[in-house]
C-alpha cells in the first residue's frame, strides 16, 4: 500500500474512534452520558460492519433481485424499489419461494450489519421455509 | 433543573393538593424529596414525599415534557394528557391495579399540565424483574397476574363523558402506510410484511379497551408480583388480542428471548390464564397476527422516530440515540419473520 495514497483508512479510523471513547471519554463521563457513550460506540460498530460487509451484502442481494426480477439492473435502490412496488401492488404472490426466501435472507443480511448479536439469539437461525430449500 | 425550579414545582404541588376536596391527606402539606425519576420515555415523571397530619405518603407526578408542551409536539397515536389522567383515574375506581389519582396541575389556560398519582411499590425496570434473584417468586406468578389484570382492562366498559378513539388493525396498518410513505421506504421485506398482515385481519369484534403499550417496562411489581399497571398513554379502543401480542414481541424479552410471554412464560402460559380470566376464547391465529402486527408497528415507529429527527434541518443532541432507533428497523422486521415462521403456542 502506498501509505501517502489516503492514510488512515476508514476502519482505522472508526478504531481509533473506538478506543478513544472506550478509555479515554467513557470513565470520564456519568452515568447517563456514560450510557449514552454506549450507544455512540454501538453505532461505530455498526459502521465498521457497514465498511467491512456492506458490498458483499448489495453484491448478494443485488444479484438475488435480478434473478427475481429477470432484469440486469444495476442500482441496488432501483430494484429494490422494483421488487417492493411488485409485492405492494399484487403483481406477484407472496408465497413465491424466491420472494418469500429473498426478504428473510435481506432481513438477516441487515441485521448482520446492524445487530448481528440479534441472529445469534434468534431461536432458529436456519431458514428453513418448509418446501423451498433453495441455497443461494 | 434548578433549585429554584425545584421549589417552584414543590409549591405548585402543594398548593394543588391543597386545593383539591376529598383527598386522604389532611392538614398542613408539605412536599419533599422531590426528584426526577429516571423512568419515562415521552412523559416526566417526579416522585415525592408528602407529609400530612396522618404522617407520609409516596406520592408520583406524571406530566408532559415542558420543551414537548412548548413545542406543541403530541404524539399521533397517544391520547391527551387529561383523558389519559380521567381514564386512569376511572380504571382504578373499577378495580384495575393501576395508581390512584388524586389532583392536577393546571397551565395558565387551564390545561391539565400534569397529574399526582400515588406511588406504587416495586420496580417497572424490566431487567431487575427478569434477572433479580430477589423476584423470583414474583416472576413465578407475574405472567398469569398480568393476564388477569389485563382481562379487566379488557372488560372495563368506559363512561360517554370518557372518549378514546378506535383504533383497529385495518387503521394501524393505514398508520404504517402513511409513516412508509412519508419517508419513502422502498423495502420489499416491510411490504412483504405488510401484505401478509392486509390478508389476515381479523374479523372485527366490539372494540374494548386496549393498553396500547402493555410490556414489563409499563407495570409495577415487587417482591411479591404486579402492583400495577401503568403509562396509559396509548390507550385505545380496539382489539384485546393487540395487548397480548405487544407483550409477546422479541424486542420486550430482554435477557430471555426464549420465553416469548414478556421474557417471563411461554405463550401458552399467558394465553391459558387470559381465558381463564376474561372468560372467552383465544384464537391463536389472532395472537399471530397481533404479534407480527405489533412487530411491524416498532418496525414503524423506529422509521418514524429516525426520519423526523434526520429530517429535520437542525441536528440536535439526540442524534445518537435518533441513529440507533433507526437501526432498529432490522430487529423489528427480524421480528416480524420469526413470528410469521416459528410462532407457536
Amino acid at each position: 500500500m502506498a501509505i501517502y495514497e489516503a492514510p488512515p483508512s476508514a476502519e482505522q479510523i472508526v478504531d481509533v474512534l473506538e478506543y478513544f471513547l472506550q478509555h479515554d471519554v467513557s470513565p470520564e463521563l456519568g452515568a447517563r452520558k456514560q450510557f449514552r457513550c454506549r450507544v455512540a460506540l454501538n453505532l461505530l460498530g455498526i459502521l465498521r460492519r457497514e465498511l467491512t460487509q456492506r458490498d458483499a451484502v448489495t453484491r448478494q442481494q443485488r444479484a438475488r433481485l435480478q434473478d427475481i426480477l429477470g432484469t440486469d439492473e444495476h442500482e441496488l435502490s432501483r430494484l429494490n424499489k422494483e421488487l417492493a412496488n411488485q409485492i405492494r401492488f399484487g403483481k406477484v404472490e407472496l408465497d413465491d419461494e424466491r420472494i418469500a426466501q429473498h426478504v428473510r435472507l435481506a432481513q438477516r443480511e441487515h441485521l448482520s450489519i446492524s445487530n448481528p448479536k440479534w441472529l445469534d439469539e434468534q431461536a432458529d437461525p436456519s431458514l428453513d421455509l418448509g418446501s423451498s430449500k433453495r441455497k443461494d | 433543573m434548578t433549585e429554584a425550579n425545584h421549589t417552584s414545582l414543590a409549591d405548585q404541588l402543594v398548593s394543588a393538593l391543597s386545593a383539591t376536596e376529598n383527598l386522604p391527606f389532611r392538614g398542613q402539606l408539605g412536599v419533599h424529596n422531590l426528584r426526577r425519576m429516571p423512568l419515562g420515555a415521552s412523559q416526566e415523571l417526579w416522585e415525592f414525599t408528602l407529609r400530612h397530619a396522618e404522617g407520609e405518603s409516596d406520592l408520583v407526578l406524571r406530566r408532559p415534557p415542558a420543551d414537548a408542551v412548548a413545542a406543541g409536539a403530541v404524539n399521533p397515536l397517544g391520547i391527551p394528557h387529561e383523558t389519559e389522567m380521567l381514564l386512569q383515574s376511572h380504571l382504578s375506581d373499577n378495580g384495575v391495579s393501576t395508581p390512584r389519582v388524586h389532583t392536577w396541575l393546571s397551565s395558565t389556560d387551564g390545561k391539565v399540565q400534569g397529574f399526582v398519582m400515588d406511588r406504587l411499590t416495586g420496580t417497572a425496570d424490566p431487567k431487575t424483574l427478569l434477572t433479580d434473584e430477589s423476584f423470583a417468586r414474583c416472576r413465578a406468578s407475574l405472567i398469569g397476574e398480568l393476564a388477569r389484570e389485563i382481562a379487566k382492562v379488557h372488560t372495563t366498559e368506559l363512561p360517554d363523558s370518557l372518549r378514546v378513539r378506535t383504533l383497529d388493525a385495518a387503521s394501524l396498518l393505514g398508520l404504517l402506510r402513511q409513516a412508509a410513505e412519508l419517508f419513502r421506504l422502498r423495502n420489499p421485506g416491510f411490504e412483504w410484511a405488510f401484505r401478509w398482515l392486509s390478508e389476515r385481519v381479523p374479523p372485527s369484534e366490539s372494540p374494548r379497551l386496549v393498553h396500547g403499550d402493555f410490556r414489563l417496562s409499563n407495570i409495577m411489581a415487587d417482591e411479591q408480583g404486579l402492583t400495577g399497571i401503568i403509562d396509559w398513554e396509548l390507550a385505545h379502543l380496539g382489539d384485546p388480542m393487540e395487548d397480548l401480542g405487544w407483550l409477546c414481541l422479541r424486542s420486550w424479552r430482554f435477557s430471555r428471548p426464549d420465553l416469548p410471554a414478556a421474557g417471563l412464560a411461554h405463550r401458552g402460559d399467558l394465553l391459558g390464564a387470559y381465558e381463564e380470566a376474561s372468560g372467552t376464547r383465544v384464537v391463536p391465529e389472532h395472537v399471530q397476527f397481533w404479534e407480527a402486527l405489533g412487530a411491524l408497528k416498532w418496525a414503524g415507529i423506529c422509521l418514524i422516530q429516525y426520519g423526523s429527527f434526520f429530517a429535520a434541518k437542525g441536528k440536535t443532541h439526540g442524534g445518537i440515540d435518533k441513529a440507533a432507533i433507526g437501526r432498529r428497523f432490522d430487529e423489528a422486521m427480524g421480528d416480524f419473520f420469526a413470528v410469521v415462521d416459528d410462532w407457536k403456542v
